[in-house]
């Protein structure tokens, strides 16, 4: 060795001066610790001996056995994988997907009966059943039935078609389900609001809240299309004969809960109302404000719609 | 150590008769005191013995074993407490003492012999005034034939530390040599 630099693996000088004084040493360990550590190695195997056990391998790795490393980092990358797999499939996807696209809340809209009940561009407003329509997709018919996968449970499509009959839909056909992005989305959002709070993650109660919204109305606008009220709203008399004539049920309401008798009440329509009495309109309904048809006519100061609606009410 | 681990008990006391000197130094030149490197060699062997069962052949013997014996001596001088240290220490520095009563003692030797007898007895003078973690190093290689990687593994450093140790207690060996000479 030279200066600072040297080879700390090559026996120098003064390593064999140490050795060559180690050797003259006469220092020696005791007899009675070797004659210990026999003893106990002979101890040691006698005992393995005795438990059959002499070439059975220990489940605790041995002092030198350093492959508990690559086992222990090989448990370490298998839990951050699962870790990453859990993250992935059981997050759910960000609310602000629910709402249909403009484009949807467009055609949507288009497609809406003229009865003003309804808000343009809700997403969950159903369509006319229209058989044959090819209206193109929006981008997000695209998205919701993403949604719909990453979402799916093992009867989520039958769901689907329960909560599409549930808004007066159940005869739309599959074919112009797909064809119309906003029916999509009311159907995932009636299938979303069917989805149990157990089965669901509980980080999805936002979405689900949105969904139940869009469920009611989806529901709301399948009944705003009920012709009768339509009818006797725009005071079109040979239309309502038609349709009793045809076994409309008179107890059918819009979004807000009104029968045909409220909306002809309201209007002061006397021949509309008795037709409807006539074809046994029951006059006791509610509305969603709490309205009757009695009340309605009262209100308004109409004694011989009164006077109808009282011998309806109490014959 | 295969061959102890499948019941053959000579084996293992042919181990211990080729390894007894060479741990037994190792830890007797680092505690200073013999009757407590009895104690951790009857320990360190003991270590082997039970776990020779489990032993995978993956490096040298004589690096494991020299680790057994490296992890048994810290926890001694761990356990002891600092008053003992400081006194061992204050001995050590006190080493040219040793070196006069060894010379002392081969004054009626003839001279080549007594004065290879104090060479053996200052270099072993100088070991024991070394830092701790320097003396380890040197004495893993020098008395254990250890790499520097493998003193490295045995201390549980890197290379470049146990390279530094060594380094250093070779400078440090020197200079007491020169002191001495």
């Amino acid at each position: 060795m030279s200066g600072g630099d040297f080879d700390a693996d090559r026996a120098d000088e003064l390593t064999e001066r140490y050795r060559a004084a180690s050797a003259a040493d006469p220092a020696r360990p005791s007899d009675s610790v070797r004659e210990s550590v026999f003893a106990y190695a002979r101890t040691v195997v006698a005992d393995q001996a005795s438990r059959g056990v002499t070439s059975a391998r220990t489940r605790r790795p041995a002092a030198n056995d350093y492959s508990w490393r690559f086992s222990a980092a090989a448990s370490v990358i298998v839990a951050v994988f699962a870790t990453l797999l859990a993250w992935h499939f059981l997050t759910p996807a960000p609310v602000r997907d629910i709402g249909p696209s403009p484009a949807a809340a467009e055609v949507a809209a288009s497609n809406q009966p003229a009865t003003g009940s309804t808000v343009a561009g809700e997403p969950s407003a159903p369509l006319p059943v229209e058989r044959g329509t090819s209206a193109a997709p929006a981008a997000n018919a695209v998205a919701a039935r993403s949604r719909e996968r990453v979402n799916a449970l093992p009867d989520a499509r039958s769901r689907r078609h329960d909560a599409a009959a549930d808004s007066g839909v159940a005869d739309t056909s599959v074919a112009s389900a797909r064809q119309a992005p906003a029916r999509i989305a009311a159907g995932s959002a009636a299938e979303n609001a069917t989805l149990s709070p157990a089965a669901a993650p509980p980080n999805l109660q936002a979405r689900r809240s949105q969904a139940l919204e869009a469920a009611a109305s989806a529901r709301a606008g399948a009944a705003a299309n009920s012709p009768l009220v339509t009818a006797a709203e725009s005071g079109d008399l040979e239309r309502v004969e038609q349709l009793l004539r045809s076994g409309m049920n008179t107890e059918q309401t819009d979004a807000r809960g009104r029968t045909a008798l409220l909306v002809a009440t309201r209007r002061g329509d006397a021949t509309m109302v008795r037709r409807l009495l006539a074809a046994g309109a029951r006059a006791d309904v509610v509305d969603e404000n709490g309205d009757t048809p009695l009340a309605a006519a009262r209100r308004q100061g109409l004694p011989e719609l009164v006077s109808l609606l009282e011998q309806a009410t109490h014959p | 150590m295969l061959r102890f681990a499948s019941g053959d008990v000579r084996a293992f006391e042919e181990l211990y008769r080729r390894h007894e000197l060479r741990v037994w130094r190792y830890l007797q030149r680092n505690l200073g005191n013999r009757a407590i490197a009895d104690e951790l060699m009857q320990d360190v062997w003991f270590s082997v013995a039970r776990a020779a069962r489990g032993y995978r052949p993956s490096a040298r013997f004589t690096t494991w074993l020299l680790t057994l014996a490296h992890n048994r001596l810290v926890d001694a001088q761990r356990a002891t407490r600092p008053h003992e240290r400081l006194c061992t220490v204050t001995a050590s520095a006190n080493a040219p003492s040793l070196i006069e009563q060894l010379a002392a003692d081969h004054r009626n030797e003839p001279p080549e012999r007594a004065q290879s007898q104090q060479h053996a007895a200052a270099v072993l003078a100088a070991i024991e005034r070394l830092p701790p973690e320097q003396r380890q190093a040197f004495l893993l290689h020098a008395e254990g034939e250890l790499t520097l990687q493998e003193i490295a593994q045995a201390t549980s450093t890197n290379f470049e530390t146990a390279k530094s140790r060594l380094r250093y207690a070779r400078s440090k060996l020197r200079q007491l040599l020169q002191e001495y000479a």
